[in-house]
């Protein structure tokens, strides 16, 4: 049974194609979904992809929270459905109050691009495909706006939960505590800044983006036997 | 060192109260992410046509 994941396509969106490639690439049956949309195809798991969707004019993935398929993504993701967010993704699920905190630009204030590497944490094995704590993965950044943060007493709450999936091995942007990767408190949704979409076929580089995408594809296999799909 | 935004919006509305509570609903819903940015709204109360006249 193949799982059916939607790749969201915002205006600005730039990650999308590689997303659907990815999803194919593993195993998966990989569908479009238009920012204006109402509902989710039928699919039982969702990526939100990178990019600058709407321009990110306001702040970044401020914009695109409200558009018209996000109310289906909340509704999924409320239902229990998986959803991943990567970068841009990541920052338009924070700003919907999807997944903890909020982005804030790199504390350098230049963009990065490079593959870097991640430290499997004790929570990471909902998404992480089994992976035990402190197995490293390398994927690449490509972003200027990846900070992570949460108010001091939200990061200790999220700590706490164990809703860190990864941390950087070597912080490129200033990421509170070394946070590249989050959960929400069911672990049903996850979001990151490094793009595993970029890291799945070795032709092309490293390979740590595969974890990542697996389990997005078992949990969407295991959302759909739950019978728990929404619009 | 601090960076800000202005953000000017025209509303059409005719108490001062119900602009800045149309205001601080903008702010909070998209225009700040209350999480990293604090704001603050000013009502400017734009001059009646006839003021305009006599200036």
């Amino acid at each position: 049974m193949k799982a059916r994941i939607g790749v969201i396509i915002f205006p600005g969106s730039c990650d999308d194609r590689d997303a659907l490639h990815a999803v194919e690439h593993l195993g998966g049956e990989a569908v479009a979904l238009w920012h204006a949309d109402a509902d989710l195809d039928d699919c039982t798991g969702v990526i939100v992809p990178g990019g600058f969707s709407y321009g990110d004019y306001l702040r970044a993935g401020a914009i695109a929270r409200f558009a018209p398929v996000m109310r289906a993504v909340e509704a999924f993701a409320a239902a229990g459905g998986p959803v991943l967010g990567i970068c841009n993704g990541f920052q338009v699920l924070c700003e919907a109050g999807l997944l903890p905190g909020v982005l804030r630009p790199n504390h350098h204030g230049r963009f990065v691009c490079r593959d870097v590497d991640l430290v499997v944490q004790a929570a990471g094995s909902h998404w992480l495909g089994g992976l035990e704590p402190g197995a490293v993965l390398r994927i690449p950044v490509k972003h200027h706006d990846g900070a992570w943060y949460a108010p001091p007493a939200e990061q200790e709450r999220v700590e706490a939960a164990g809703q860190v999936a990864l941390r950087y091995a070597d912080n490129p942007n200033g990421a509170l505590a070394d946070v590249a990767c989050v959960t929400n408190t069911a672990g049903n949704v996850c979001g990151l800044m490094p793009h595993p979409e970029h890291a799945v076929d070795a032709a092309l580089g490293p390979v740590g983006g595969r974890p990542l995408l697996q389990g997005l594809l078992a949990l969407a296999r295991a959302h759909k036997r739950t019978g728990l799909v929404t619009a | 060192m601090r960076a800000g935004r202005l953000f000017d919006l025209e509303l059409d509305v005719s108490e001062p109260a119900e602009a800045e509570r149309v205001g601080r609903e903008a702010a909070d819903r998209v225009l700040a992410n209350g999480l990293i940015e604090g704001y603050e709204v000013v009502v400017v109360e734009e001059p009646a046509a006839e003021e305009l006249v006599a200036e």
